[in-house]
C-alpha cells in the first residue's frame, strides 16, 4: 500500500532534489545528477550509488515511475524516470513545510538578540 | 583500469539492484569526470546495499527494462530470499572493496572522500601526485583564468565538451585543456566516434543531438566551431579519412599563443566563450 503524502515529509536533501528535477520532465540518472548540481549552485554532489539508493525506493514509494530506456537515446543503457502525482503532491507539500519553516525563521531571527557570555 | 574497478564494484551489488541500475550506474561513470570519487561512491553504495536496503532484493523488476546488450553482469547471488550468509558476505565483499578502493586512492596521494554530501569545495581543485606531470593546476589557472577556475565555469565547458562529441573525444582525461599529446593522438582519438567502422565522421558522429540537454550543442557546429572548422579542411560538414589524419596539424592552427596545448577559449567558438563569461559574471 503506497504511503500518503504527509507520512513521508520531511523529505531528505537528496529526496527533495531528485523529485525537484523531475519537475522539468522524463530524466535519465545523469540528466539528474547534473540537475541536482545546477539547483544547488555545485553545492550538493550527488553521486550514482546514493541517486540510485533513493530512485529505488522512491519507485517503491510510488513517488516515481521507472520508464525505462527511451527508443532513439544515444545511449540505450540509460532508464528514465518520471515525477508521478502522487511524487508531485508530496514535493508541493514539502515545499509548503518548508516555507512555514522560512516564515517562522525569519520572525524568530527578527527577534533574536544574541547574548554576551 | 578504473571503468574495470567501477565495474567489478557493481558486480558485486545485489542482483536486484545490480540489474535494474548496473548499466545506468556504467553510463553515469562513463560520462563523469569525477571518477574516483565515483569508485568511493560505488564502494559505499555496495555496503549500503546489502547492510540496509534487505528489503528491496527481492523485489521484482519493474515495467521497461533496458533494451540493448541485456544482462551485462554476472549474477553473484544465485538463490533468492536474504539468509544470514548473506550479511557476512555483503560485510567481507564491502570490506575488501572498501579497503582496495581506499589503496588504489591513496596511492596516487589522494584519499577517498566524503560522497553525497553538500561541499563547498571548487570543482577546480585537483587531485594531487598525478602521473602526468604536464597538467599542472598553476599552469592552468594561468592560462584559462575565466572560464576554468570556478565549478560553473568548469561545469559549463565541460556541457559545451561534451555537446560536441570530437572535442570530448580529444580531451581524453577530461580536464578540459588539449595537451601536445591529446593533440598528437587526436587521429586515434577520432575514429573511436566511428560507429560504423566507414573511416570517416558525419555530422551524427561528431556532434550530439540538439535535445542532449544538459549538453550544449551550438547552431551549425561544425563550421561555427574552431576545432571542427579547422579539421573539415574542405567545409563539407564531413570528416574524411585524409582530414582526420591531418586532425593534428589543423588543431595546431588553433594554438594562438604557441603553447603547443589548446585552452577552452581557442577550442569552442567566441560566441559559445561569451555566453559562458556573461553567465559567470551573474
Amino acid at each position: 500500500m503506497k504511503p500518503a503524502t504527509g507520512d513521508l515529509l520531511p523529505l531528505s536533501p537528496a529526496t527533495l532534489h531528485i523529485l525537484l528535477a523531475l519537475t522539468g520532465g522524463d530524466m535519465h540518472g545523469y540528466a539528474i545528477m547534473q540537475d541536482v548540481l545546477r539547483q544547488s549552485d555545485g553545492r550538493y554532489k550527488l553521486w550514482p550509488g546514493t541517486l540510485y539508493d533513493n530512485l529505488q525506493k522512491l519507485v517503491r514509494q510510488g513517488l516515481v515511475h521507472e520508464l525505462g530506456a527511451k527508443p532513439g537515446d544515444d545511449d540505450p543503457r540509460r532508464r528514465y524516470f518520471r515525477l508521478t502525482a502522487l511524487g508531485s503532491a508530496t514535493l508541493a507539500a514539502e515545499v509548503s513545510r518548508l516555507e512555514g519553516v522560512i516564515r517562522d525563521a525569519k520572525v524568530q531571527l527578527k527577534n533574536f538578540k544574541p547574548r554576551r557570555a | 583500469m578504473t571503468r574495470a574497478i567501477y565495474q567489478a564494484l557493481i558486480r558485486l551489488h545485489p542482483a536486484a539492484f545490480r540489474e535494474r541500475f548496473g548499466s545506468d550506474m556504467l553510463s553515469a561513470f562513463e560520462s563523469s569526470d569525477h571518477r574516483r570519487r565515483l569508485i568511493a561512491d560505488a564502494a559505499l553504495s555496495l555496503a549500503r546495499q546489502w547492510f540496509l536496503r534487505a528489503e528491496f532484493q527481492n523485489q521484482p523488476e519493474p515495467a521497461g527494462k533496458a533494451v540493448a546488450g541485456g544482462h551485462m553482469f554476472l549474477l553473484l547471488d544465485q538463490q533468492p530470499g536474504i539468509r544470514p550468509g548473506h550479511w557476512l558476505k555483503g560485510f567481507a565483499l564491502s570490506f575488501l572493496s572498501f579497503a582496495l578502493t581506499s589503496s588504489l586512492l591513496n596511492h596516487g596521494g589522494q584519499g577517498a572522500s566524503i560522497i553525497g554530501s553538500h561541499s563547498s569545495s571548487e570543482y577546480g581543485s585537483r587531485i594531487q601526485g598525478q602521473s602526468d606531470a604536464r597538467h599542472l593546476d598553476s599552469e592552468i589557472e594561468v592560462r584559462s583564468e575565466e572560464l576554468l577556475d570556478t565549478f560553473k565555469g568548469r561545469t559549463m565547458v565541460s556541457h559545451a565538451y561534451r555537446g560536441i562529441r570530437v572535442l570530448s573525444a580529444l580531451d581524453t582525461n577530461h580536464d578540459l585543456v588539449l595537451s601536445a599529446d591529446e593533440i598528437a593522438n587526436a587521429p586515434v582519438a577520432l575514429l573511436s566516434l566511428d560507429r560504423n567502422h566507414d573511416g570517416i565522421l558525419v555530422f551524427s558522429e561528431c556532434i550530439r543531438p540538439r535535445t542532449a540537454w544538459p549538453y550544449v550543442v551550438p547552431a551549425d557546429p561544425m563550421h561555427t566551431n574552431p576545432a571542427l572548422a579547422a579539421i573539415d579542411a574542405d567545409r563539407d560538414g564531413i570528416l574524411s579519412a585524409k582530414e582526420i589524419g591531418n586532425a593534428p596539424v589543423a588543431l595546431r592552427t588553433l594554438d594562438k599563443d604557441h603553447d603547443g596545448r589548446l585552452i577552452p577559449e581557442e577550442l569552442l567558438s567566441a560566441g559559445q566563450v561569451q555566453s559562458i563569461k556573461e553567465a559567470l559574471k551573474q
